[in-house]
């Protein structure tokens, strides 16, 4: 026998609050752990609710797991301001505000990522998706490089995800805390620095 | 002999040979179908024709499996460059054979991912490799700057491409890196890590 929802005693505000808690603890979970090896059972655990009280919001772990790509990434990459030329300190900025969001973000990209790996269609979609966004950001950041602009944007992507995957892998669970720190920043920044072609005008002092 | 029983071992005979090449193909596959943790020894036992044990005497480990995949054979080009464009070259043909292993690439990043230990123990290995190998490669191609910064840049953006790749094109991606625009734009990518762009743009 089904529990109907709107029947229940419990006031929309305190619903919403163990929703919230079960979107949270599943998206660790399934972004850590993956989704085959976490079951709604540990995530109910977690929570301190019982399996029929984590069923009465999804349905199925399936459920659980769509509701978490509403809980999309945050925060803006920095906008171009126009005929700004590309010089390396700029590159260097880039860099560090990626490495910025992407510790912000971390739970929510390794679940994307992880889910990628399985195949899913939706996941794959959001990770396009959220590539574009970053692609046309840097486009604007790297007008002032003319004909090549396209080739370099791809460059410092391609460099950038090998580094922070790199890191990822490295540090697993204390990513974000790693991906802050000062030293580890200017590292992956002065390489960058060092990977794009800079036109002489823009590396003079 | 305790010891030698859990090591791998190499066929002695043509029909071993081919029962070990067997092996190998058939946890290619699987890898590449399944990925590396959806994929077990009794399944690659059982596509490949074999017993479990049969594969455990020549594979102790799934991770001596993927290994023994991964074992680079002698690159076409000769590995010593005498100059920094045939430096370039050799780089982009190593390049090639990890796009044309992009399936395996592919399903070693989630063990790598969920933080196994022997997935990150593989992968420092093979950054190490790579690394000595850029090094072995560049010195005596004359590359002027700090070698181990160039093989730093080197492997950390060539990585970045082909974990970008497979996470974009799935099991296509290799398919995908050959296509010559990929191609240029990896050795395009080659030569900026040796600063060989860096003069030539006004």
């Amino acid at each position: 026998m089904r529990r109907e929802p709107g029947r229940r005693g419990a006031e929309p505000a305190r619903r919403d609050e163990t929703r919230g808690r079960i979107l949270a603890v599943a998206m660790d979970a399934f972004a850590r752990d993956g989704f085959d090896r976490t079951s709604v059972r540990s995530i109910a655990r977690r929570c301190g609710l019982s399996d029929a009280a984590v069923f009465y919001y999804f349905p199925t772990k399936r459920h659980l797991l769509e509701a978490l790509w509403n809980e999309g990434p945050s925060g803006e990459f920095p906008r171009a301001e126009p005929d700004v030329p590309l010089t390396p300190e700029r590159v260097g900025e880039l860099v560090i505000a990626t490495m910025r969001l992407s510790a912000r973000n971390f739970t929510y990209v390794r679940l994307v990522a992880r889910e990628v790996l399985r195949s899913d269609m939706t996941a794959t979609a959001l990770r396009n998706a959220s590539r574009a966004r970053w692609r046309q950001a840097l486009h604007e950041h790297f007008a002032s490089a003319g004909p090549r602009a396209s080739d370099l944007v791809e460059l410092f992507m391609a460099a950038v995800t090998g580094y922070l995957l790199r890191l990822e892998i490295e540090t697993g669970d204390d990513y974000p805390q790693a991906v802050l720190k000062p030293e580890i920043q200017a590292r992956v920044a002065r390489a960058v620095q060092d990977l794009i072609p800079f036109p002489a005008a823009a590396s003079a002092p | 002999m305790a010891n030698q029983l859990r090591q791998a071992r190499q066929p002695r005979t043509p029909e071993a040979t081919a029962t070990r090449n067997r092996i190998l193909q058939a946890a290619r596959e699987l890898f590449a179908e399944r990925g590396f943790d959806g994929t077990s020894i009794r399944m690659v036992a059982s596509r490949a024709g074999v017993s479990d044990p049969a594969v455990h005497y020549y594979f102790p480990g799934k991770y001596d499996l993927f290994r023994a995949l991964m074992v680079q054979p002698e690159y076409p080009l000769p590995p010593r460059a005498r100059t920094l464009d045939e430096a370039v070259n050799v780089l982009t043909v190593m390049f090639d054979w990890w796009a044309d292993n992009a399936a395996l690439v592919r399903a070693m990043l989630e063990p790598q991912l969920r933080g196994d230990l022997e997935a990150l123990s593989y992968l420092r290995d093979g950054e190490a490799r790579y690394r000595d190998e850029v090094e072995r490669i560049l010195g005596p191609a004359g590359y002027q700057g700090d070698l181990q910064a160039a093989a730093d840049r080197l492997f950390h953006t060539l990585s970045g491409v082909l974990w970008d790749a497979v996470m974009t094109y799935g099991n296509a991606a290799g398919e995908v890196l050959r296509q010559p625009v990929f191609r240029e734009r990896v050795r395009l990518f080659i030569r900026c890590a040796l600063g060989m762009e860096a003069a030539s743009e006004t």
